[in-house]
């Protein structure tokens, strides 16, 4: 009888070269699907950059006919160009924005008008946008998804934590809150190096613990997730463990959670659905039981 | 010691091209060992990869990305595969089911990822991360997200199991 390792490293090696012969295939098409496209804003920006560059060239480009055409006058070193549509300066911001307590100022105006073309620092503080939780808001859980708009370009951070910025400015950052009040403040940093803050103050009660003489003592508290991650629709996993008999089970997130409790043997088991998680992303997922122990994973939602 | 240059190198964040470069093929494998299709194979790693991609700023700060891209593959290969079983009676003619083998993969080879991939899931990941990378049972559960001993009784498990359906003897090494 041959050895179990031996037949594996054989196959192993078998399945590698397979897939080194495959993998040019594969490499040919570069990175994976979807990268460039998750890009559009970008993309966008981009063009919108080389726009506004072109039509500056052509305001310059007719000035210079202006000069030589009156070379006899005194040269001014203002530029007039000939009356031109506004040149958008920055990517308008998504519909989704809208100004609350906890936002910085606007700016006044975010079109540049027909006129002497001049060449400025950008000294304008990004936008922030706080719009969860609200001001005041009371949590139920201590894992909090905080999310807003900003300059899309900016960085968000709160301390040492940095948010995830999509192309379009919206950011989000999970962050655990203590228990009664906190005011957590957030700064957005744009490219050019002009930051901003703003804040939300939110509550934070954790529920209510269960009488411990009602329910049977023993039983060490264990948690398992089954996937982590999902493609499937709606997204879903399958979370099981041991606790006390009886003991209720509680799983919470900010995209869903379910409950059951564990049966006589102290083994029970659940299926949780988180039908509003966003594509991509990943959050936390933290289950209970009624002694007070937990456990939080991580789960990912890749349903299309 | 490396050259300074290289630790230098080193000491900058990994961008996602290098990274996508270096582990693609690897996670590949893991995705065809425990899916059993090639398509489902590179669809699946090419979805790892995008879901890294898109939190690269995240995961690029990891200690270990790579084994974040191992831990979403095999979730997700397994996710996949055990669906599709459950589903085989019901839908007749759904790509996955025809088990597309790679070409070059001989047939005692196929089957031998085929009983892999028969196992419990966690089993069937341990396995397929022990063998195809030679990961120290440390390495494989830092990938499952598990502890160290978990990680050993699951490979212990399956070795035995697995020994027992090849008619193979055992060699205790983990």
């Amino acid at each position: 009888m041959s050895s179990l390792d031996e037949r594996a490293r054989r196959s192993s090696g078998a399945l590698r070269e397979a897939v080194e012969e495959a993998e040019l295939r594969l490499l040919d098409a570069g990175l994976p699907r979807g990268t460039a496209a998750s890009r559009p804003a970008l993309a966008s920006r981009v063009l919108a950059f080389a726009g506004a560059f072109a039509v500056v060239l052509l305001g310059l480009g007719m000035a210079v006919v202006q000069l030589s055409m009156f070379a006899d006058q005194s040269v001014t070193t203002v530029v007039e160009p000939s009356p031109a549509p506004p040149v958008t300066a920055e990517p308008p911001l998504p519909s989704s924005f809208a100004p609350s307590p906890a936002t910085s100022a606007p700016p006044s105006d975010s079109t540049v008008p027909a006129g002497p073309v001049q060449t400025q620092a950008d000294t304008e503080p990004p936008l922030l946008v706080i719009t969860f939780p609200a001001e005041a808001q009371t949590v139920e859980s201590e894992v909090v998804r905080f999310a807003g708009v900003t300059e899309p370009g900016a960085t968000v951070t709160r301390g040492t934590y940095e948010a995830d910025v999509d192309t379009e400015g919206n950011w989000s950052l999970v962050l655990v809150v203590g228990e009664g009040t906190s005011t957590v403040t957030f700064t957005a940093t744009d490219e050019a190096g002009n930051g901003t803050t703003a804040s939300v103050t939110l509550s934070y009660q954790p529920p209510v613990d269960q009488p411990p003489t009602t329910k049977p003592v023993g039983g060490d508290f264990t948690a398992s997730a089954t996937y982590g991650v999902c493609s499937e629709t709606p997204p879903y996993d399958v979370y099981y463990g041991s606790a006390a008999p009886g003991a209720a089970i509680t799983i919470s997130s900010e995209f869903g959670g379910g409950s059951t409790v564990a049966d006589a043997e102290g083994s029970w088991e659940t299926k949780v659905t988180f039908a509003d998680a966003p594509y991509g992303e990943t959050f936390l997922v933290t289950v209970r039981d009624d002694g007070g122990n937990k456990k939080v994973f991580e789960f990912t939602s890749l349903a299309g | 010691m490396r050259p300074t240059e290289e630790l230098q190198v080193l000491a900058r964040p990994e961008s996602f091209d290098v990274f996508y470069a270096r582990e693609f093929r690897s996670v590949v494998a893991i995705a065809y060992a425990l899916s059993g299709s090639r398509w489902a194979a590179e669809d699946l790693a090419q979805e790892a990869f995008l879901t890294a991609h898109r939190q690269w700023d995240r995961v690029s700060g990891y200690d270990a990305p790579g084994a974040w891209v191992r831990r979403v593959v095999s979730n997700m290969s397994v996710s996949l595969y055990r669906k599709r079983a459950s589903e085989a009676r019901a839908i007749a003619r759904v790509a996955f089911q025809r088990q597309e083998p790679l070409p070059g993969l001989e047939l005692q080879d196929a089957e031998f990822w085929r009983q892999v991939r028969a196992l419990p899931r966690r089993q069937a990941q341990a396995l397929a991360l022990h063998y195809l990378e030679d990961r120290p049972v440390a390495e494989v559960a830092e990938v499952l997200g598990c502890s160290v001993s978990t990680a050993k009784v699951h490979l212990h498990k399956g070795r035995k199991t697995l020994a027992a359906r090849l008619s193979l003897a055992t060699e205790e090494t983990t």
